[in-house]
């Protein structure tokens, strides 16, 4: 059977000429039914501009190249009527910024009950309804007198719930989560990984999660992606990519950020700045920064292959050595 | 001797209190009165590390601009070097400025985009009447400590990364040599491969210049890794304060407890086999914030009592005290050294 989202060699760039920006570079990308996917990279990675995408939300000026198919429909020749169906129906997605993504003048029940209207036709009050439930699904309190507040008055997490329950509203097989938690503080994180925790549970809702945590990743995702400078260099399952990982780049984002758990001597920074997505170099675009880099990362780009021992897919010329307890062994 | 052991504090807050003015609701009425912080006290002794750590709106920001006299406190003191300086006028505290120093969270609304590099790192020493010659002397020693580069010295922030411009408002601050350095969310806006960079760089200034630190942060993995006590704060008070150790291995209140279960931990067999403590709702207004123990409304623990009486900070070991009618020391993460 095939995946439930496929991506394949997908591009994206902006612009023209010599100052175009490459973000996306050529990436592949699976979703399964029921599975959760985490992407992760930083800032200027590319990790929202593929699944933007995917949903065909980026500006006119982005160019594409590729082929995305969603339960083997090809999403870049679909009609606009067809995409208009397939977001907030078939694909939920959810954004960083809950503070920004609801209209401040309609209440927010009336807003999920639209959001139910325009996909199902059904009447009014059975929009309503569901609507309330929806908000029971997302740990609101009174969903019912909920219904009836407007935006401002609710608190960022109850945003962000809102945002999911609009996401879920049609029973979408697909959720795109792209850094939801970032703007919340780390109670109301909690309680919102809870969340979508229980949606896979009971909805056998297949996620992708976006981002820079991997503290998030570690706790909710089946799969990990790690993106640099618009490529995956390394995925795989995610105990794998925690304890065996062999890119120079998974390695070093492991072993800089500081744990609750434990008290290390010293960090280990990667050093450097990430590249410029306006330059295009032959090679690796992490061997600026890469300490193990040759002459051959200069000149020639790694493929993704599957690495003998770990089973991860890495894309490096010259791998680490991937032992259990990585993060010790640093 | 250990420079920490060193018993007169730099620093020392007693029963501070900032009171910001509401949003009124008629002309007539008097305006509603929101208690940004609540009656803290603290001190911070020289070359340690104190961190405050919390959730929006619980006043960390605040406490950190009254410390540094860019806001006036409602009431309470804070004695900086052994000065009162709490209701003290601007130009009283400027020769005191030369001693404290304060870094921002947004390495990009922090320095002035119309200023060159060296202007910038300069301005303090200008403000302050050096002589031209130390003034570039300095500027040079904080040029190569900040591992930045001379011919950065004519360029603009635009010009600059998030991490380099972060370092070049630490150089800022440091340049004046100051004792004593309020670091507010050094590190948040920045990505993690750029954050291990700064905390090093801090880490060497405080050892190099014997520096103190009051550090305001929320990323409690951060705190663990540089401070040597911590602070938590809700909703205007501290909860608990202690040292690292006694914060992070032996917390005694339910929201500091609450706060390191929730903290995600980037391994997944830890992560997906610790105990969860998930809170309800949301942290209450401030404006109207709940009798007794300001906690209660959120806490698994709550009483009776709690809602009546309002537990004070008190010691439960050297060093560690604790505001809760039920205290009980848990061990939440499972030790690792590395």
């Amino acid at each position: 059977m095939s995946s439930l989202l496929s991506i394949k060699d997908l591009h994206v760039s902006f612009g023209n000429g010599p100052n175009s920006v490459d973000a996306v570079r050529g990436i592949n990308l699976d979703v399964e039914r029921g599975e959760i996917v985490g992407i992760v990279g930083e800032s200027g990675s590319g990790k929202s501009a593929s699944m933007l995408s995917v949903l065909r939300l980026l500006p006119p000026t982005a160019h594409i190249r590729g082929s995305i198919s969603f339960e083997g429909k090809d999403l870049f020749n679909a009609s606009s009527r067809e995409m208009r169906e397939i977001r907030g129906g078939k694909i939920g997605m959810i954004f960083q910024d809950p503070m920004t993504s609801l209209n401040p003048s309609f209440r927010i029940g009336a807003q999920i009950a639209e959001a139910i209207m325009l996909h199902s036709g059904v009447s009014t009050k059975v929009a309503v309804s569901k609507a309330t439930s929806l908000l029971e699904v997302v740990s609101i309190p009174r969903p019912s007198e909920s219904m009836s507040l407007f935006p401002h008055e609710l608190s960022g997490g109850m945003k962000q719930r809102i945002m999911i329950a609009m996401a879920i509203a049609n029973d979408p097989e697909l959720l795109i989560a792209d850094e939801p938690t970032t703007a919340l503080d780390v109670t109301i994180q909690a309680q919102i990984l809870e969340v979508l925790r229980g949606l896979r549970e009971t909805r056998q809702l297949s996620i992708v999660i976006i981002t820079h945590d991997l503290g998030v990743v570690a706790g909710l995702a089946d799969n990990v992606n790690v993106m640099y400078a618009g490529e995956i260099v390394e995925s795989g399952n995610v105990e794998g990519l925690f304890y065996k990982s062999s890119h120079p780049y998974s390695r070093g984002l492991l072993s800089c950020v500081p744990r609750l758990d434990i008290r290390e001597s010293a960090l280990h920074p990667i050093g450097g700045d990430p590249p410029k997505l306006s330059e295009r170099s032959p090679g690796c675009s992490f061997q600026p920064r890469c300490k193990s880099s040759t002459s051959l990362c200069e000149t020639t780009k790694p493929k993704l292959e599957r690495s003998v021992s770990s089973g991860l897919m890495v894309s490096c010329h010259n791998p680490m050595e991937s032992s259990e307890n990585a993060k010790a062994a640093i | 001797m250990d420079s920490k052991m060193v018993d007169t504090p730099i620093v020392s807050v007693r029963d501070l209190v900032k009171t910001f003015a509401g949003r009124g609701t008629s002309f007539k009425k008097p305006k509603s009165q929101v208690q940004a912080v609540a009656g803290i006290s603290f001190d911070v002794h020289q070359g340690e590390t104190l961190s405050i750590v919390g959730e929006s709106g619980c006043g960390k920001s605040t406490t950190a601009r009254c410390v540094t006299r860019i806001l006036k406190p409602t009431s309470g003191s804070i004695e900086l070097f052994g000065t009162e300086v709490s209701q003290a006028s601007q130009e009283e505290i400027r020769p005191l400025r030369r001693q404290f120093q304060m870094v921002f969270q947004d390495p990009y609304a922090s320095l002035n985009a119309n200023m060159t590099v060296e202007e910038i790192i300069s301005e303090p020493l200008i403000v302050h009447g050096f002589p031209k010659s130390e003034i570039r002397d300095r500027v040079m020693t904080v040029v190569q400590q900040m591992h930045l580069h001379q011919s950065d010295l004519s360029r603009f922030p635009h010009q600059f990364s998030g991490g380099q411009r972060q370092r070049i408002g630490i150089a800022r601050a440091v340049v004046m040599q100051p004792k004593f350095v309020v670091l507010d969310e050094p590190v948040s806006a920045l990505d993690v491969s750029i954050q291990a960079d700064i905390i090093q760089m801090l880490e060497g200034l405080q050892e190099s210049l014997g520096l103190a630190f009051l550090m305001i942060a929320h990323d409690l993995s951060v705190v663990r890794h540089v401070s040597d006590r911590v602070a938590v704060m809700y909703l205007g008070k501290i909860v608990e304060i202690g040292t690292n150790e006694q914060i992070y291995e032996k917390s005694s209140h339910p929201y500091t407890q609450a706060l390191l279960a929730a903290a995600p931990i980037p391994d997944p067999r830890v992560e997906r086999n610790r105990q969860r403590i998930i809170l309800k709702g949301d942290v209450p207004s401030p404006a109207n914030p709940p009798s007794g123990c300001r906690f209660r409304t959120r806490c698994w623990k709550a009483e009776e009592i709690c809602s009546q009486i309002e537990p004070l900070l008190t010691e439960s070991s050297r060093g560690h005290q604790v505001a809760c009618h039920f205290p009980e020391e848990v061990n939440l993460i499972t030790n690792r050294r590395a």
